[in-house]
């Protein structure tokens, strides 16, 4: 899980762009978390509608 | 309280600051010292970065402002994840890249000193009135609550925090962080299971939401899109994405939770968990607030939550006014209550008799905030502070919890304090040191002198925040007010970084410009709307802010020639 220096100038260490530990891909991890943002507001809608 | 109590919350802080020095031992280098020598795990840097974010205001104020106001706050947290998302495919790779100590450091790669040196005054000049806020908040809660004097309170809250935070650095803050927010959270489910546990036995918890809804409180989500609307659907998305964009991309005592993680990996996964905790548990801690406010439906609670201005409006000549509006307060409790038994009822029969009922709520509803208003009426006539959010949840504490959970509340709101005060202090001290001593002043040291300076920093920080304080008063609606300060700065930090990463073409001496531009543009409105002129809510500011940056920076640019900078690196 830990980022590897690619390479080393100075102050300036590049690291590779390691893959999530789940989902395979960030672009897949970001989805997740944007989803779930959007499920939660689908409930609180529900929510409200149910109780208000 | 009682001495099991005292006990309770006694141990607790003795724990933390403990705990604090025990796991920051070893904080010898400026590494170690100001970043935890980048050897945190994902959910150590999540749970603190979430411990920072949350601090007493947020458990003391944030059910107060859903007892009188719903639960329409949670909407200004729904920026929030989609600002981790972008945070984290853009600032997290930069600033782990760059191997920065502050987010401002970066910009003299990008830009120019000028550039970081405002950038790093405006931080440290809005971040220090926020930490004496932070610190102030719960002191004069506490004081109020327990009977204590402000210095005494603030006393132990910021001298607690001195002796972890100087000793063990970020390392200490980290770790205290993640300790801290566990106690918290069990606090806090507790206090919410003793809401359900001590309503009357006829009235079961979806009751309770049926009564919330019926009387307003569950007002979670509004569409309207509305300027002067502090908290609605799209002042949360946009001006709330704003503002967690500029805090946890831009603000210091954030950027430093993210920084000491292990890797890009481990920083982007802290920020991922942030994004899908915070909603949650902002929705539950407002839950609390609404549950709070059943409970005293069906139990006469007081007419003013704040002891303090309640007990100095019984020794002033408006005594007899406030006791026969006490009175009737007391009077009209049983029959409102009965009226909500009829309500609840009602929604199994017709539509008519549902109406009937609800028609019969709304009138206790009214009468229940005229009784308020006219004792709000009298206390402002006695110089008093009307405002009794922050007094709510702690005050039903206080009288209903049992004999323990009530000291390991109080424990909770001072270790929340704790937990956004020293990263605070945290990042105040880096800044001042990285940003302006070692910039500035002493450039060339060994490690062992930037650490001995470091740590006076954070000392001296943490004696400025006990000494704001103990000299403040009168900041009103304590968690608006930070919020509020934040905005006026936000938007001009957000504008630069954004700038930064996205506008190659841009030079350090037109962003400048247009930082300066946007800061007076954002006062001025702020300013105006004190004055009533104009009417933006404060949730606009950093969004006009950005703008003003971004579009600025463009023009100037666009002026004195654009050209091409072999020096700069992002």
């Amino acid at each position: 899980m830990n980022s590897v220096p690619t390479e080393s100038s100075g102050r300036n260490v590049r690291y590779a762009d390691e893959p999530p530990p789940i989902l395979g891909s960030w672009g897949r991890v970001y989805a997740a978390v944007l989803g779930f943002l959007g499920l939660l507001i689908l409930l609180m809608l529900l929510f409200m509608h149910t109780f208000a | 309280m009682s001495s099991a109590d005292w006990i309770v919350l006694v141990l607790t802080l003795v724990s933390i600051v403990a705990y604090g020095v025990y796991k920051g031992r070893g904080s010898g280098t400026m590494k170690g010292y100001l970043l935890a020598d980048r050897q945190m795990r994902w959910y150590t840097v999540a749970l603190s970065i979430m411990a920072t974010q949350a601090s007493a205001i947020t458990f003391t104020s944030t059910p107060g402002q859903a007892f009188v106001d719903g639960m329409r706050f949670v909407q200004f947290y729904f920026g929030l994840p989609i600002a981790m998302v972008l945070l984290a495919m853009t600032a997290v790779p930069i600033f782990h890249r760059m191997n920065v100590y502050t987010a401002y450091e970066y910009l003299e790669t990008r830009f120019d000193a000028k550039t970081r040196t405002l950038v790093s005054v405006i931080f440290l000049i809005s971040r220090g009135l926020a930490a004496g806020m932070t610190i102030y908040a719960p002191s004069i809660i506490l004081s109020v609550m327990l009977g204590l004097d402000i210095r005494l309170t603030s006393t132990i809250i910021g001298g607690a925090i001195i002796v972890y935070t100087t000793t063990g650095g970020v390392k200490a803050v980290t770790w205290t962080d993640f300790q801290q927010l566990l106690i918290i959270m069990s606090g806090m489910v507790i206090a919410f299971a003793m809401t359900i546990f001590l309503l009357p036995e006829d009235i079961s918890f979806t009751d309770a939401l049926s009564v919330a809804g019926g009387l307003g409180k569950l007002n979670v989500i509004d569409f309207s899109f509305d300027l002067s609307n502090r908290y609605n659907f799209w002042s949360g998305i946009i001006g709330g994405a704003f503002v967690a964009l500029a805090y946890f991309g831009t603000d210091q005592s954030q950027v430093q939770r993210y920084l000491t993680g292990k890797s890009v990996t481990q920083s982007r996964l802290g920020l991922m968990f942030n994004g899908i905790a915070k909603v949650p548990m902002q929705f539950f801690i407002l839950m609390i607030g609404v549950m709070v406010f059943v409970f005293y439906q069906f139990t006469p609670g007081p007419l003013f939550f704040n002891p303090v201005e309640t007990q100095r409006i019984k020794e002033s000549k408006f005594a007899s006014e406030y006791e026969v509006l006490e009175r009737q307060h007391r009077d009209k409790a049983g029959e409102a209550a009965d009226a909500l038994r009829r309500y609840l009822d009602a929604q199994k029969a017709s539509p008519a008799e549902r109406e009937a009922a609800q028609a019969e709520l709304e009138e206790h509803r009214h009468e229940a905030g005229r009784l308020r208003l006219a004792a709000q009426a009298l206390i402002s006539a006695n110089n008093g502070d009307t405002n009794d959010t922050n007094y709510v949840f702690l005050s039903f504490v206080m009288q209903y919890l049992p004999a323990g959970l009530v000291g390991l509340i109080f424990a909770c709101i001072f270790a929340a304090s704790m937990t956004s005060t020293s990263g605070e202090l945290s990042a105040l001290a880096t800044t001042s040191i990285v940003d302006v001593y070692k910039r500035h002043v002493k450039q060339r040291a060994d490690e062992k002198h930037y650490v001995m300076v470091s740590r006076i920093a954070m000392a001296l920080w943490g004696v400025y925040g006990i000494l704001f304080a103990q000299m403040a008063s009168g900041l009103g609606s304590l968690v608006e007010a930070v919020n509020i300060l934040g905005s006026l700065f936000y938007g001009t930090m957000l504008g630069v970084f954004l700038t930064a990463f996205f506008l190659k073409f841009i030079r350090g001496t037109a962003v400048f410009w247009a930082a300066v531009m946007s800061e007076t543009v954002v006062i001025a409105l702020f300013l105006f709307e004190r004055s009533g002129v104009l009417t933006v809510a404060w949730l606009w500011y950093p969004v006009i802010g950005c703008m003003v940056v971004l579009t600025g920076a463009v023009l100037i640019q666009l002026a004195l020639g654009v050209r091409t900078n072999p020096g700069a690196q992002e």
